[in-house]
């Protein structure tokens, strides 16, 4: 739609309001929990395992670009990430395959090291500015991988098709595989050929889940409101639907669609 | 100083963009601010009232009143309803029908579709029946696409008579229906008319009761003249034989013509801006032949124009701004490329051969692609290159790593599809289904079996039910979290975007 | 090493040998299976049959190499259709690879059916970024004339015969984009403010989600993959290379379910001769 109707300008309101309401909360120190999310936990098994053969990890952030929800999600767990290799004292490469998200990454990357007072384990080659290819992003990566034979690899962010030519490569080099992604054509692939995958939306819960920041648990709250009242919405226009199918109304036409499409 | 710059800029756009998505691009303004239309008159009581379709661009026709002179306060009469199918998107081009009956064309639910509607008037009020009282045909028919325009009249022997514009794509043809009590209608088909091949039929009024009174038709032609003709049913109502052309005034661009009264029409004229307005005409003769004139040209004129917000106007501008702050970019990796490989190459460091062939490659592609733009026809060294470069190796580079799918899928699926769960199971059998029904193989190992056990069958009910569940509840839980990173992007919340302030 | 522990353990490197002995044979052998037709590739080809003679259809192309397996079929097949009606069509795409692929097809069609270009099609050629997708379909949706200005070639949109009296996307009865990944934004700023039949042609693998749309009733068909592309070429009775590549992948899908099989048979002889052996 080019504009709003009526419902949409309301359901956004509700579901923004919802996750403003439920930061500032988080913000005034009320505690939420998160449940746990079994491939987050894998993490730090992972990291373990490279470290102990001496291997250094790979974490792409995706094939996105700044414009991508997906991308912030995964630039998020990129600074945990780090922050914990950089505690194991493990090489962390990150390939990139946008041009705006190379200095970004970077300064993720560095201020991660820094923070864990190792700023000397910080090289600029270790982010990798590649290719906004896809063919060349996934050939490059893949090169990388085998020729560093690297111990664990983290793919957080979004993915085209190139995500089976990473995780088979991995999983040939025998490295530990996280995968979480919002590109729901993926998710059979990184399951497929990875340790653990964590799908859809649990991306987004990854980076609250890592660094514990309240407005992230806020705004992860704030989600799970937004959708209480979008599942109510559901229940109660099923409800409705069955109701006059059973009942047999003349007018044929359920009066909550016709509502939500005004 | 640059950072709370940075902070309010992203906030403005992010606001920018909500509003104008958010708020309509008019407020204000009257139901038929962009046009009055299709209209049609009657004596309510003591009154004359005009019904007439008001028109905006931005929102669903609806039937509106007047009185009979066109002036004073107009009122929405029939409004789509919300809870009703068959006029969901919008009422327009009404027609009385006495004592106490509106017939107009709803536009239904699905896909727009033009049906016949009633609203009678009962206690002071118009209520409108929930359903259509005719709708459109079965494919194939002459009113497949629904009913364009309808005249109903009484019978002197108290049953219907409707003759109605059935679409058929964009094609419109005259059928016929009756009905007894104006509610339930038989359709009898498309009504033969003569020398109208060619012609376009934009409305069709009758002008009495009686089976043989004048029936005027609106015709277009493919260079858009209008022609006004008189014909009369014969033959058992199944033909229309015609009597007369009648002369219109000069002008005016007529896109409809109803009957009023004995002696007058109301009539929907358009400018050349698409503006329409409703005209009252009369008979008279011109030339010792039939004519229609012009009494008030416009009887009823559009409403009171909606105030812009001027947020989808300034759209096209916005747009153009942000993505000449994104071309900046372009040059952003390349630029970190060439440091980085630039210092290995001039320190000879570790790679330094790579970092080579990193120029060289950047540079032969530029060069080459830039030329063959300049010239595209040149057929020299330049676009022979560009053609080498781009369509004999870079293409099938990445034809190759895309075909690499088919390799590491196999290897993939055989080292993960070993069922040692109940879900490792129900993901390997489904996995096994989906991939034999996308191949003819799956029909062809069961073709003979019953439907329910046949592969394509199988998968096609798994592809749309269950993965429409599955697919729309991720869906649904990924587009909520990117809503929640979005905002806290643009409230400058996100630690990972704030990175690129800091 | 056991029977059971060797199947299980097969080198990749001679599953990739099979693999691509598997995809061959259909292809020398010239092995033919009927291909049924599919409610939403039937869906697909009634939309393009009920376009009333004359209405224009658009065109969105942005396959390339990579994705010629499965999306050449689609394109051959629907260029067939439409030029086989005389339905006249305008082709644009976000891809800049695209227009030698898809002008391959369009010419070889064209001259069989005799078809004359700006009356009969027009290319526009590369016209909208990917990144800019949904400010691009939204400006042609509303001026489309003012948007695309000319064609490929440098005419205007005014002198072209077949756009003489286009202005916007009320004058289009159909759309139909052909790419491995759907354009949502057809659907967004283009069905669902005009009301205008979309059509999808895409990878398999992207058809997942799509399927959600037909349901919905925003998209009136879909050509899922090469096995859409196939179905579509026997609808229009011409059968080509989405025939081929079908019957090629058959054989490779059923690669993979032997593979499965076979792993799981193996899994299983294991799991039962080291419970004999534990007790």
């Amino acid at each position: 739609m080019e504009h709003a109707t009526w419902t949409g300008a309301i359901l956004l309101l509700l579901l923004g309001g919802a996750i403003l309401r439920r930061i500032l909360c988080a913000r005034r120190g009320d505690s939420i929990f998160v449940r746990r999310i079994a491939g987050l936990d894998e993490l730090d098994d992972a990291l373990g395992r490279a470290t102990e053969m001496g291997r250094p990890i790979v974490f792409s952030p995706g094939f996105g670009d700044l414009g991508q929800m997906s991308t912030y999600a995964g630039l998020a767990c990129l600074e945990y990430a780090v922050r914990r290799a950089a505690r194991f004292g493990i090489r962390v490469i990150v390939p990139v395959a946008g041009a705006t998200m190379f200095p970004v990454t970077q300064d993720i990357v560095r201020d991660a090291y820094t923070a864990e007072g190792r700023p000397e384990l910080y090289s600029p080659t270790n982010v990798l500015y590649l290719s906004g290819d896809q063919n060349a992003f996934a050939a490059a990566v893949t090169g990388i991988m085998e020729r560093e034979r690297i111990g664990a690899a983290f793919y957080f962010g979004s993915y085209g098709f190139e995500s089976l030519l990473l995780a088979e490569t991995g999983q040939r080099i025998g490295a530990i595989q996280v995968a979480a992604t919002d590109s729901f054509f993926q998710v059979p692939f990184f399951i497929a050929a990875c340790d653990y995958t964590i799908i859809g939306e649990e991306l987004y819960a990854a980076s609250a889940y890592l660094s514990r920041e309240p407005t992230m648990l806020g705004s992860l709250s704030g989600q799970d409101y937004g959708k209480v009242v979008v599942g109510s919405l559901l229940i109660v226009g099923v409800l409705t639907a069955l109701a006059h199918a059973l009942l047999g109304q003349p007018a044929g036409f359920n009066p909550l669609i016709g509502l939500l499409g005004r | 100083m640059k950072r709370r710059a940075i902070i309010v800029v992203t906030f403005l756009a992010g606001l920018y963009y909500l509003l104008e998505f958010v708020l309509p691009p008019r407020i204000g303004g009257a139901p038929d601010a962009d046009g009055a239309a299709a209209a049609t008159s009657a004596q309510i009581g003591a009154t004359r009232f005009i019904a007439y379709t008001g028109l905006r661009n931005d929102g669903r026709p609806v039937i509106m009143r007047v009185r009979g002179d066109g002036a004073g306060p107009r009122q929405v009469l029939i409004a789509p309803g919300f809870s009703r199918r068959d006029d969901y998107r919008g009422a327009r081009a009404p027609q009385f029908v006495a004592p106490d009956r509106l017939y107009y064309i709803g536009l239904g639910w699905d896909d727009r579709t033009p049906r016949v509607c009633l609203a009678r008037h009962a206690a002071g009020r118009w209520r409108t029946l929930s359903r259509a009282v005719l709708g459109n045909g079965l494919p194939g028919e002459p009113d497949s696409s629904g009913i364009a325009w309808a005249s109903i009249s009484r019978e002197t022997t108290g049953g219907y008579r409707m003759l109605y514009l059935g679409l058929q794509g964009e094609r419109a043809t005259l059928c016929m229906a009756l009905s007894p009590d104006g509610l339930q209608w038989t359709k009898r088909g498309p009504v033969a008319a003569e020398d109208i091949n060619g012609l376009r039929p934009l409305s069709v009024t009758q002008t009495g009761a009686d089976a043989r009174s004048p029936v005027l038709l609106l015709l277009r032609d493919a260079a858009g003249r209008r022609i006004l003709r008189e014909v009369v049913l014969v033959d058992g109502v199944r033909r229309l034989r015609k009597l007369a052309d009648v002369g219109l005034p000069q002008g005016l661009t007529l896109q409809d013509i109803r009957h009023s009264s004995p002696m007058s029409f109301l009539a929907t004229t358009e400018e050349a801006n698409g503006v329409t307005r409703v005209a009252a005409l009369t008979w008279s003769t011109r030339m010792n032949a039939l004519a229609l004139e012009v009494t008030n040209p416009t009887l009823i004129a559009p409403g009171k124009k909606p105030t812009s917000t001027y947020l989808s106007d300034a759209r096209g501008t916005v747009d153009d701004l942000l993505v000449v702050v994104g071309a900046f970019a372009v040059g952003l990796g390349l630029i970190g490329l060439a440091q980085l490989h630039g210092r290995r190459l001039l320190a000879l460091q570790k790679g330094w051969p790579e970092s080579t062939a990193f120029f060289l490659a950047a540079g032969a592609m530029a060069s080459f692609t830039v030329y063959a733009r300049l010239h595209p026809d040149a057929g020299t060294w330049g676009t022979r290159g560009y053609d080498l470069l781009f369509y004999g190796l870079l293409q099938p580079l990445g034809s190759s790593m895309f075909s690499l799918l088919a390799a590491y899928l196999v290897s993939a699926a055989y080292r993960a599809f070993r069922v040692r769960t109940f879900e490792g199971g129900l993901l390997a059998a489904s996995a096994t289904l989906i991939m034999l029904g996308q191949v003819p193989v799956g029909n062809w190992l069961t073709q003979h079996l019953p439907p329910y056990l046949q592969i394509p069958k199988v998968m096609a009910w798994v592809l749309f039910v269950n993965n429409t569940a599955v697919v729309r509840a991720v869906n649904f839980g990924i587009f909520v979290g990117a809503l929640a990173t979005a905002m806290r992007v643009w409230l400058s919340m996100d630690r990972a975007s704030m990175r690129s302030v800091e | 090493m056991r029977w059971y522990e060797r199947l299980q353990r097969i080198d990749n490197r001679v599953l990739y040998v099979i693999l691509a002995v598997a995809v061959a044979v259909p292809v020398f052998a010239r092995l033919r299976l009927p291909i049924p037709p599919t409610t939403e590739t039937l869906g697909a080809y009634d939309a393009v049959e009920a376009v009333p003679p004359g209405r224009l259809v658009m065109v969105q192309s942005t396959w390339d190499a990579g994705t010629i397996g499965e999306c050449e079929g689609q394109c051959r097949a629907v260029v067939e259709h439409l030029m086989r009606r005389g339905q006249p069509f305008v082709i644009w795409t976000s891809n800049p690879a695209s227009p030698p692929f898809y002008n391959r097809i369009i010419e070889e069609t064209a001259r069989r059916h005799g078809r004359i270009y700006g009356r009969d099609w027009v290319d526009f050629g590369y016209k909208v970024p990917g990144g800019a997708m949904a400010f691009g379909v939204q400006a042609m949706a509303r001026d489309f004339p003012g948007y695309m200005k000319s064609d490929v070639r440098g005419t205007p949109v005014s002198r072209l015969p077949a756009l003489a009296r286009v202005r916007n996307a009320n004058d289009f009865d159909l759309i139909i984009t052909i790419g491995y990944n759907p354009i949502g934004e057809f659907i967004q700023f283009v069905q669902a403010v005009y009301g205008t039949k979309v059509v999808f042609g895409i990878a398999a693998i992207n058809s997942t989600t799509t399927y959600s749309y037909i349901d919905s009733k925003q998209i009136v068909g879909m050509l899922v993959g090469a096995r859409g592309g196939a179905e579509y070429e026997v609808l229009v009775d011409r059968a080509g290379r989405g025939v081929q590549i079908i019957m090629a992948q058959s054989f490779g899908h059923l690669l993979i379910v032997a593979l499965v099989v076979m792993a799981n048979i193996a899994a299983l002889a294991q799991r039962r001769a080291e419970r004999r052996r534990s007790g």
